[in-house]
């Protein structure tokens, strides 16, 4: 592990999930229901994440979950079982993002920065303020990185995109994020000097 | 820095993110490492980029997870289940609606070309390979002659996510644009149509990405 890195994603489990995906197939709906167990807290809070909303995110992981139902046959094991569910939950949150124009949870009005009334910001509220400038796709991105903790080829496949694609993605997310957050942080010192 | 050491840096700037998360490969994780150690610049991004991670990883910005509630999962499964089942004894009476819609679709067609005038379409409705799944819409816009570039692009910012492609002080602009939904594009563009400096903005095409 490098310095930067926090958690290791060591993905144990694998063969287990690979079981239980061989039984869904075969239509046990227990082992639907063990799965959807073990994925109900991370899926739902990458979907919430997209989409800033209890209900929309609850009815997407049963919608992803539905579609591993009717899927697993399909599963052709040359990727991790997560990578495959969270794929399917990157496309179904798009799609739910392209249909309804949801936002992501949005306690990032620029003014509460720039005046600092109210909340005492730590670095990572500056950082959540910049991903919130991000466009679904960007933040879908980061999320596959750093939430689910995928290398750039499983993005590539789980997103379908090429993987200079995914890195070009990151690259413009990072240079969005930044000048948000300069443009933020010279708001907050002007405000500061009128004062 | 000469053209090698800055491809070098680009391409470790591009690894970044993956070095933060930790899926490198050996190779790939000794490049970045021995990079960092002189580059000030990535130094910095992969800080930055570390502190994405812990914020995305940090429960807070959900308020709370409600506990898993299989109910209305099992509830679709099976309904799913049902309807297989019942589409299944429905099937002779499905066949006969399917042959009566494709006469009356027929008939229509026939029919119904030679006496209703040929509706133009709005626009016009172009595909390409395209590794960005989402529709993008291609727009022409119109700014008056005094608009300076800044003013020009502060009003494109409004669009949302566009990318030009001709130049911005041009006579007639034309742009890519991302968007959820036609409606929502319209009511974006009377938007920029109300701007001062505007003098016209309009869809010329929709362009549908392909695999």
């Amino acid at each position: 592990m490098n310095e930067y890195s926090t958690i290791s994603d060591g993905d144990s489990q694998h063969s287990e999930e690979r079981d239980l995906l061989d039984r869904i197939a075969s239509q046990e709906c227990e082992a639907l229901t063990e799965l959807y167990r073990r994925y109900y807290g991370r899926l739902f809070k990458f979907v919430y994440r997209m989409t800033g909303s209890h209900s929309v995110a609850d009815e997407l992981v049963n919608d992803v979950m539905l579609i591993v139902w009717k899927g697993a046959s399909s599963f052709r094991g040359d990727s991790k079982v997560s990578t495959w569910i969270f794929g399917i939950a990157y496309r179904q949150s798009l799609k739910r993002l392209s249909k309804k124009q949801l936002s992501v949870v949005a306690d990032s009005d620029p003014d509460n920065f720039a005046s600092g009334e109210g909340r005492n910001l730590e670095q990572e509220d500056w950082v959540r303020f910049g991903l919130d400038a991000l466009p679904p796709v960007q933040r879908l991105t980061i999320c596959l990185v750093f939430y689910v903790g995928l290398s750039y080829e499983e993005i590539a496949k789980v997103t379908g995109c090429p993987v200079n694609t995914v890195k070009t993605r990151m690259f413009h997310a990072r240079k969005k994020m930044k000048e948000r957050l300069e443009d933020s942080a010279n708001a907050a010192h002007k405000g500061r000097g009128v004062q | 820095m000469n053209n090698l050491q800055s491809s070098e840096h680009r391409s470790i700037d591009e690894l970044l993110p993956w070095y933060v998360n930790n899926t490198l490969d050996d190779r790939e994780r000794v490049r970045v490492e021995r990079h960092l150690k002189t580059c000030a610049t990535c130094q910095e991004n992969a800080q930055l980029w570390s502190q994405v991670q812990s914020a995305v990883r940090r429960d807070s910005p959900v308020p709370f997870v409600p506990e898993p509630n299989d109910s209305a999962l099992l509830d679709a499964v099976e309904k799913d289940g049902r309807r297989w089942y019942a589409d299944g004894a429905r099937a002779p009476y499905l066949v006969a609606a399917s042959v009566l819609l494709v006469i009356t679709a027929a008939v229509f067609f026939t029919v119904g070309s030679r006496v209703t005038p040929e509706t133009p379409t709005q626009f016009e409705t172009v595909t390409s390979e395209s590794a960005d799944p989402m529709v993008q819409y291609i727009i022409e816009m119109r700014f008056k002659k005094s608009a300076t570039p800044e003013q020009r692009r502060g009003i494109l910012d409004t669009l949302g996510n566009v990318t030009l492609n001709t130049p911005v002080d041009a006579e007639l602009l034309t742009l890519h644009l991302g968007a959820g939904s036609l409606p929502e594009l319209q009511a974006r563009i009377d938007d920029a149509r109300a701007l001062p400096h505007v003098i016209d903005v309009r869809i010329v095409a929709v362009h549908l990405p392909v695999d």
